[in-house]
C-alpha cells in the first residue's frame, strides 16, 4: 500500500495524544454521598491518576477510527502491475477508445471508461521509438487525431472534456468504428511502409471488443486491449427494450406495454426486481419480476392508449445500486394508433404531377383516410441509396411499409438495409416499372423477392400483329389474406376496368412460399406475396401509373391499395409505435413535412430540427429521454423516445480468452523487411487502485463490532 | 407512604407489650409496680407538680397534713415514645431500602399497634440541630395513624440529630411506665465533629441507660444500609465521598484500595457499640434496611416484650477479603 500524500501520515503521531490523555489525565472522581464517611480513609492523591486503560473497546475503536481517518487523508492506494504488449518494432498505430454506453459499467467503484482513459497513455508509452500513433473513438463525433498529430495526454484531456468520466450514451460499436480508424492510418502516404495496428480499448461485450476481427483489410492488425480484465462482470440489471401491442380482449384501446428485462452476471438464484410504468401524470402501474441470471424476462403492464395524440411513458427499475444505471429507465410513446406510416421511394418522378409514378398511388392513399389513416413520406432512390447502414435502419424505424415504385435495383448496402427492415416485421411493396433491372433485383433482393423476376413483357401481342392487346385482371383469390372479407375494409369482387398491356414476368416458384393474390386472366401473376421472418413482401407486376395499364383507373384500385397496405403493415398497425431511437450523436427519424422546427430535449434545452426528404434530424441527441414538441395546429404534445442502444445493456462478456490479451499470432508483415515477424514488446505498468472505500468500510465494521461488543457485555452484566 | 400489605397482615396478629422494668438493686431483681388510674387502692404518695388534681386524696391529706396522691392498681395504659434520628445520614439509600423510609415504616407500624390497643404513642425527631415532637398522645382514636403518617411524610431529614435537645423533650420517666424506641444509624451520633464516632455512640448509649434507669424500657434500633456493611465499590474508580450530615470534609479515595480499611474500621466500631450496649443493658437491635420489614418488626416487638434483642447474622460487616 502506498500513499499519494504520505506527509499526512505524520498526523498519526496525533494518536499519542488520546493515549497520553487517557493514561496521564486525571479522571473526575465519582461523587458518593455517604453516611459512614468517618470510616473511609483518604488515599494519597497520586492514586487518583489513571494508569490503566479504561473502557478498552471504546478506546481502541476511537483510536482505530482516528487512524483510519488519517490514512484516508493520506490517500492510500494499492499498486497492481499490468503488462501491455505491443508490436516490438516501430509501427503506426491507432488507439481506438470505446465510448459506448456499456463502458459506463462500474467495477470496484470506477467505470470502464475511466480505466480505458488510463490505458491510452500507457499504450502510447509502450510503443517502440519512432512509432507513430493516432487516436480515435468509436463515436464519429468523438475526438480523434491523425498520426503524430497529438499526444496521448492531450487526447485524454479531449476525452474528459467531451465525455466527463461517466456520461457516455453513444451506441456506436467497435466493429463499425474499425474502418474509420483504419482510414486514419491510410491517410498518411508513408504509412503503407510500416506495420499498422489498431489498439482497441473496450469492454468485452458483443458490441465492444468481444467480436473484433483480427484484421481490418489485409494489413491492419487489430489488437484487443480490454479496459479491465475481469473474470465476471458485476451483476447488472437493465431494461433492454419496451414493446407494446393491442389487447382487444381487454378493451378497444387497451394496450399491453411490456419491458424486456435482463440480469447480467451475479448469482445463480432469481433476483426480484420492481418496475414502474410512468406517464406524464405520474406512476400508472407497478410490477415485480424474478430475474434468472443472463435471461430475458418480460414485465407486462396494461395501459389505455390515448384517444388522440400521443402519450409519453417510461418504464424504470426500482434499484439503487446498479453498476450501469443508463438502462434502468427506458422511454417510449404510446400513440392514438391507426395511422400507418408509409415511405414511398419514387423511382420515376415527374414534374407534371399526373405523369408521376406515384401520382395515383398518393391520390389513393389520400382518399382512404376513413378506412386506413396513413402518414406518407416520399424519398428518391438516391436518398434510399445514401442511407447509412448503421443509422438508416433508425431512419426507417418509424416506417411501417416501404414502397419501391419503379425503383432501379438497390445497391448491396441498401439491400442489407431492406432485409433488416423486413426482418423487423415491416412491409415492403415492390411496384414494377420500366426502370427495374430484373437481374439486379434477383441478385440483390433474392432473399426478399416473392418470386424471381424474369423481365417485362407486353401481353397479348398476337403473332404478326404489332398492336398491343390489353389483358384484364382475373377476380382476386378471396382465400388470400389480402382479399379476405374483413371488418372495416371494402370488399373486392373484381377489377372490371383494369387492363394491362405489360407486366413483369416472374419465374415459377420452386420453394412454394410465395402466394399469388391476383393474376391476369391468362394466369400470369399480378400480385405475389411472401412472408419473410416477421415481415411481409408484396410484388405488383404492373405499374401504379398508366404506363403499363389502367389499374389506377379501376374502382377497385383504392381498395386494393388499402387492403395490400393493411396486410403489409399489419404489425405496424398493432405496434402503435412504441419504438425509440438510439441515443448518441445525431438523431434522425422519418417525419412528414411540417413537423417540428424545434424539439425540447430532457433538461429543457430546445434544439433545432432540420428536415430533408422527409427525414428530421437533431444534433446532440446524446441524452436519453423524451424529445418533445408541440403540434402547432392541435397543440398536442408529440415527440420521439431516445434510449441507450439495447446492445449496450448486454454487459456479459461475449467471449472468454486467457489473459493477457495482446498481439494476435498472425501479425502483419513488415513490408520493408519482407519477412513475417512476430516480435513483441512488453512493458509493465503500475496501476494505482485507491482504497479509500475499503477504509470507510473498515471504519463502519469497527463501529458495528464495538456496538455489538458493548451490547453483549451489558447483557452479560 | 402506606405500609405494605404483608406488614398490615402481620400487625393484625400482633400486640404491643413492654416487659416489666427490672431495676438493678442491691438485694436483687424484682418487678416494680406501676401506678395507674384504676379502682384498687395501691398506696399514698406525696403530690408532685404535674399530678392530676383529681387524684389528690383529700382524706389522707387532712390526716397527714400533707397533700397526698391516691394511687390505684388500675388498668395500665402504655406510653410508648419513638425517638427518630432525622439527621441527613438517614437519607442514605434509594427506594424502600432508604434508611429514612425504613425508619418511618417502623414508626408507623408501632403507631398502628399502639392505636389499636388504645395506647399512647409519642414521636420525637431530631432534625438539623432541632428536636421536634412530631406526635403527642392522646389523639382521636380513628385519626391517629393517618395523622402520624402525614406528619412523618413532611419530615425531611437533614443535618445532624441533636441528641441533647432530644433528651430534653423526652417524657418524664418517673411519671408513667412506658417505653422508648430509638431509631438511628448510630454511626456518628456525636455533636463534636472531631470526636471519635465510637466514643460518641458509647456516650449516647450511656445516656439512654440513664434514662432507662428512671423507668422506661429503652430499645435502640440501629439501621444500616447494605452499602455501609458491604462497601460495594470495588472497581478502580476514584470516589469522592461527601458527608450526608454535612459535618465533615469530603474524602477522596481509591475505592478498591480503601474498601478493606473501611470494613475493618466499621467492624471495630460496631463491635464497640455492641459491647457498650451490653454493658449498659440496652437492647440493641441492628437491622439492614433491605431486610423484610416484617422480620425487623417482629424482632423489635420481641425486644420490647422481652428486653432482649435477637441478633441478625446478616446485619454484620462483610468479611474483609484479603
Amino acid at each position: 500500500m502506498s500513499f499519494l500524500t504520505p506527509a499526512l501520515l505524520l498526523g498519526l503521531l496525533g494518536l499519542s495524544l488520546p493515549i497520553a490523555a487517557h493514561l496521564f489525565g486525571r479522571r473526575r472522581p465519582r461523587r458518593v454521598a455517604f453516611a459512614a464517611v468517618r470510616f473511609v480513609r483518604p488515599r494519597p492523591p497520586a492514586r487518583a491518576r489513571q494508569r490503566t486503560l479504561h473502557d478498552v473497546p471504546l478506546f481502541a475503536v476511537r483510536l482505530a477510527l482516528l487512524g483510519l481517518a488519517l490514512l484516508a487523508f493520506a490517500q492510500p492506494y494499492l499498486i497492481h502491475e499490468e503488462t501491455i504488449e505491443v508490436l516490438g518494432q516501430p509501427h503506426d498505430a491507432v488507439v481506438l477508445v470505446d465510448v459506448s454506453a456499456s463502458m459506463n459499467l462500474q467495477v470496484d467503484g470506477r467505470s470502464l471508461f475511466e480505466r480505458a482513459m488510463e490505458r491510452v497513455p500507457e499504450i502510447a508509452a509502450s510503443m517502440p521509438p519512432s512509432s507513430r500513433v493516432a487516436f480515435a473513438t468509436t463515436s464519429p463525433s468523438g475526438p480523434s487525431a491523425g498520426l503524430a498529430e497529438t499526444s496521448a495526454a492531450q487526447f485524454v484531456d479531449a476525452l474528459r472534456r467531451r465525455y466527463g468520466t461517466d456520461a457516455l450514451v453513444d451506441g456506436a460499436s467497435m466493429t463499425d468504428a474499425l474502418p474509420r480508424a483504419a482510414e486514419l492510418l491510410s491517410a498518411d502516404a508513408d504509412s503503407g511502409q510500416r506495420p499498422r495496428v489498431i489498439y482497441a480499448i473496450s469492454d468485452e461485450t458483443a458490441s465492444g471488443g468481444g467480436a473484433l476481427p483480427p484484421m481490418v483489410g489485409a494489413d491492419v492488425a487489430v489488437v484487443r486491449m480490454p479496459a479491465l480484465e475481469i473474470q465476471d462482470s458485476p451483476e447488472h440489471v437493465g431494461i433492454l427494450r419496451v414493446e407494446s401491442r393491442p389487447t382487444p380482449e381487454l378493451g378497444p384501446r387497451v394496450m399491453e406495454v411490456s419491458a424486456v428485462v435482463r440480469r447480467s452476471g451475479g448469482g445463480d438464484g432469481e433476483r426480484q426486481v420492481k418496475l414502474s410504468l410512468e406517464a406524464s401524470d405520474g406512476t400508472r402501474a407497478r410490477a415485480q419480476v424474478g430475474l434468472p441470471r443472463n435471461e430475458e424476462v418480460v414485465a407486462r403492464f396494461s395501459m389505455e392508449r390515448p384517444s388522440s395524440g400521443a402519450t409519453a411513458l417510461s418504464i424504470s427499475l426500482d434499484i439503487d445500486d446498479d453498476p450501469l444505471p443508463h438502462d434502468d429507465r427506458r422511454f417510449a410513446w404510446l400513440r392514438s394508433g391507426g395511422a400507418l406510416t408509409i415511405t414511398v421511394v419514387n423511382g420515376a418522378p415527374s414534374e407534371e404531377r399526373q405523369f408521376d409514378e406515384v401520382y395515383f398511388l398518393e391520390t389513393a392513399l389520400a382518399s382512404m383516410d376513413d378506412e386506413l389513416p396513413t402518414r406518407v413520406t416520399t424519398m428518391s432512390p438516391d436518398q434510399l441509396a445514401d442511407l447509412d447502414p448503421a443509422t438508416g435502419l433508425g431512419l426507417l424505424e418509424g416506417t411501417d411499409v416501404l414502397i419501391l415504385a419503379n425503383v432501379p435495383a438497390p445497391s448491396p448496402r441498401t439491400s442489407n438495409l431492406l432485409a433488416a427492415f423486413v426482418q423487423r416485421g415491416r412491409g415492403l411493396w415492390i411496384l414494377a416499372g420500366d426502370r427495374m433491372d430484373p437481374r439486379a433485383y434477383n441478385a440483390q433482393l433474392r432473399p426478399l423477392l416473392p418470386l424471381e423476376l424474369r423481365g417485362s413483357q407486353e401481353v397479348g401481342v398476337l403473332p404478326g400483329q404489332t398492336q398491343r392487346r390489353l389483358e384484364r385482371l382475373a377476380p382476386p383469390d378471396l382465400g388470400h389474406p389480402i382479399f379476405q372479407a374483413s371488418e372495416g375494409s371494402t370488399p373486392i369482387s373484381g377489377f372490371p376496368s383494369a387492363e394491362t398491356s405489360t407486366i413483369m414476368l416472374v419465374e415459377p416458384d420452386p420453394g412454394g412460399d410465395a402466394e399469388v393474390a391476383l393474376a391476369l386472366e391468362r394466369g400470369a401473376p399480378a400480385l405475389v406475396t411472401r412472408e419473410v421472418d416477421d415481415g411481409r413482401v408484396a410484388l405488383l407486376t404492373t405499374t401504379v401509373d398508366l404506363d403499363w395499364g389502367t389499374l389506377p383507373l379501376d374502382p377497385a384500385f383504392v381498395p386494393l391499395v388499402e387492403r395490400t397496405l393493411r396486410w403489409l403493415g399489419a404489425r405496424g398497425l398493432a405496434r402503435a409505435r412504441a419504438s425509440s431511437l438510439n441515443a448518441g450523436g445525431a438523431l434522425r427519424w422519418a417525419a412528414p413535412d411540417g413537423e417540428p422546427a424545434f424539439v425540447t430535449r430532457p433538461g429543457g434545452d430546445r434544439l433545432p430540427v432540420t428536415h430533408e426528404a422527409g427525414v428530421a434530424e437533431v444534433r446532440d441527441g446524446d441524452v436519453p429521454g423524451q424529445y418533445t414538441w408541440q403540434d402547432p395546429d392541435s397543440g398536442t404534445l408529440d415527440g420521439v423516445a431516445v434510449n441507450v442502444s439495447e446492445q449496450e445493456s448486454l454487459t456479459t462478456p461475449a467471449t472468454r480468452r486467457a489473459p493477457p490479451d495482446g498481439l494476435p499470432d498472425d501479425l502483419p508483415d513488415d513490408p520493408s523487411a519482407g519477412a513475417p515477424q512476430t516480435e513483441r514488446a512488453a512493458r509493465v505498468f503500475e496501476r494505482k487502485e485507491p482504497i479509500a472505500r475499503i477504509l470507510a468500510l473498515m471504519a463502519l465494521l469497527l463501529l458495528a463490532a464495538e456496538s455489538v461488543l458493548r451490547v453483549a457485555v451489558r447483557a452479560r452484566r | 407512604m402506606e405500609l405494605p400489605p404483608d406488614v398490615l397482615q402481620f400487625l393484625a396478629r400482633q400486640s404491643l407489650s413492654i416487659c416489666p422494668r427490672v431495676r438493678e438493686q442491691a438485694h436483687g431483681r424484682h418487678p416494680t409496680t406501676s401506678r395507674a388510674r384504676g379502682r384498687d387502692f395501691a398506696e399514698f404518695r406525696p403530690y408532685a407538680v404535674g399530678d392530676e388534681p383529681r387524684e389528690i386524696d383529700w382524706r389522707a391529706t387532712a390526716r397527714l397534713e400533707r397533700v397526698m396522691i391516691r394511687q390505684t392498681e388500675g388498668e395500665r395504659r402504655l406510653n410508648l415514645s419513638v425517638a427518630l434520628d432525622a439527621g441527613g445520614a438517614m437519607n442514605y439509600g434509594d427506594g424502600p431500602a432508604q434508611r429514612w423510609s425504613y425508619a418511618r415504616a417502623l414508626t408507623l407500624a408501632l403507631g398502628r399497634l399502639a392505636h389499636a390497643q388504645a395506647d399512647a404513642l409519642g414521636v420525637l425527631a431530631g432534625i438539623d440541630g432541632a428536636a421536634l415532637p412530631l406526635a403527642l398522645p392522646p389523639a382521636p382514636r380513628h385519626a391517629a395513624p393517618a395523622r402520624l403518617q402525614d406528619t412523618l411524610e413532611r419530615v425531611s431529614p437533614a443535618g445532624s440529630c441533636p441528641w441533647d435537645e432530644l433528651f430534653a423533650i423526652l417524657p418524664r420517666p418517673e411519671r408513667r411506665r412506658g417505653g422508648l424506641v430509638v431509631i438511628t444509624d448510630l454511626l456518628d451520633p456525636g455533636a463534636d465533629a472531631r470526636a471519635s464516632p465510637t466514643h460518641a455512640a458509647e456516650e449516647l448509649l450511656l445516656r439512654l441507660a440513664e434514662y432507662a434507669a428512671l423507668g422506661p424500657h429503652v430499645v435502640v434500633v440501629q439501621l444500616l444500609h447494605p452499602d455501609e456493611l458491604e462497601f460495594p465499590w470495588r472497581s478502580a474508580d476514584q470516589l469522592h465521598f461527601e458527608c450526608l450530615r454535612g459535618r465533615h470534609l469530603p474524602v477522596e479515595t481509591h475505592a478498591a484500595a480503601a474498601r478493606d480499611e473501611y470494613l475493618a474500621a466499621l467492624r471495630e466500631h460496631l463491635d464497640a457499640v455492641d459491647a457498650a450496649a451490653s454493658r449498659v443493658h440496652i437492647p440493641l437491635l441492628r437491622a439492614r434496611t433491605d431486610a423484610p420489614m416484617v422480620e425487623t418488626l417482629a424482632r423489635l416487638l420481641e425486644a420490647l416484650a422481652t428486653g432482649h434483642a435477637a441478633p441478625d447474622a446478616r446485619a454484620t460487616v462483610q468479611e474483609v477479603t484479603a
